[in-house]
């Protein structure tokens, strides 16, 4: 009797500090991003800009004029063009990162293949009190659309900053362009 | 003596001072391991931030930074169709401790009071066209610190902003260097109207 009382407390404590150390969060979790979830047309508020993805178009092949010149841009998936309106809510701000994270887990980071296309959001500025619109552009493979997230943030790596999550259910019901034209009124 | 007797003996009277000695002292220890742990992180926070306002009058000139800073002028370049304004603002800095000067980094901002804060952004050539006087390409504060000027010289400083027309009335220059945080200056009046 008079050992199996201390026994006990030893266990417990035992038990007590492998759940702690199991379930301690790394640096990573500590200063992970904050996330700020919608869908697909519901404008988000964040620490330094608020964001709406707008519309979403798929086809598979991306047309755009760039310099006086047409481009045609192919792919073996699907691109994914996302239409988006955002604003700078405190300071001057560009927005650099965003991913589409996929139903299997993995990450396709936003397409910079067509460079020279200026409505790209990530070639903007935004100012307070100035909203302004872009694109963003997804290259996917076609059975990773249905139940994607976009996650959009200021850098790729921003602690505790604002990440933005776009929910994007029924984006697989959308029809499949041959073309998706960026035209300069896009 | 048995365990059972040991564990209700009772407690000397200076263990008991000890006990209440260090529950009292926990949390200045606790207080002591934060100072001790975040100071060099705050130390750092308090230089890089612009935290005390130093209002500069119309007209004046205000020593910061290694240097005597004064709005020369604010020019409205053009009016852009989606509602914004393309201002180019203007300083004068006589330098006088260049090491201080040229530390970077270097932030000139317009600022509102809701506290909503416009950085330099480009100009685009035919904008620059537009100004009715043979400009130049501005140099900028940072450009302008790379050339690490000597004690005595005088430069100018220029930074073009884009911001809403409707702003224009209440924005305010705001310098900010690495020598002066975390005190910045804010030049009282703008200048261009709405």
């Amino acid at each position: 009797m008079s050992i199996l009382k201390p026994a006990a407390a030893l266990v417990l404590a035992v038990l007590a500090l492998a759940v702690m150390q199991r379930t301690a969060p790394g640096y990573a979790d500590i200063t992970r991003p904050i996330t700020v979830s919608g869908k697909l047309g519901e404008r988000l508020t964040g620490r330094q800009f608020d964001i709406r993805v707008e519309s979403v178009r798929l086809g598979r092949d991306l047309v755009y004029e760039a310099y006086g010149r047409r481009q045609t841009l192919t792919t073996n998936g699907v691109w994914a063009l996302l239409e988006v309106s955002a604003e700078a809510t405190t300071e001057s701000v560009s927005i650099i990162a965003a991913s589409w994270r996929a139903p299997n887990g993995a990450r396709y980071v936003a397409s910079k293949r067509p460079s020279t296309y200026p409505g790209m959001l990530s070639l903007q500025r935004l100012e307070p009190g100035l909203p302004k619109r872009g694109f963003i552009l997804f290259e996917l493979p076609r059975d990773q659309l249905a139940g994607g997230t976009v996650l959009i943030a200021r850098t790729e790596f921003a602690p505790l900053d604002t990440e933005f999550a776009f929910h994007m259910d029924g984006i697989d019901t959308l029809p499949l362009q041959g073309e998706l034209v960026l035209t300069a009124d896009d | 003596m048995t365990e059972r007797a040991a564990a209700l003996a009772p407690i000397s009277a200076g263990a008991r001072r000890t006990r209440r000695l260090s529950l009292l002292a926990l949390p200045f220890v606790v207080a002591l391991a934060l100072v001790v742990h975040s100071w060099e992180t705050a130390l750092e926070w308090w230089r890089v931030s612009d935290l005390v306002e130093r209002r500069v009058e119309a007209g004046q000139s205000a020593s910061y930074a290694g240097a005597d800073w004064r709005l020369l002028r604010s020019t409205r370049v053009v009016d852009r169709p989606d509602g914004s304004a393309v201002v180019l603002v203007e300083f004068e800095a006589v330098i006088r401790d260049p090491d201080a000067f040229a530390r970077l980094p270097c932030t000139i901002a317009l600022a509102d009071a809701e506290g909503r804060r416009w950085l330099p952004s480009f100009m685009r050539p035919r904008e620059l066209r537009g100004l009715q006087r043979n400009v130049a390409i501005p140099e900028t504060c940072g450009s302008v610190s790379l050339t690490r000027p000597q004690a005595g010289t005088r430069v100018e400083i220029a930074e073009s902003f884009v911001l809403p027309k409707e702003s224009l009335a209440e924005a305010q220059p705001m310098v900010s260097l690495a020598a002066g945080r975390p005190y910045f200056l804010r030049f009282e009046e703008l200048g261009v109207g709405e």
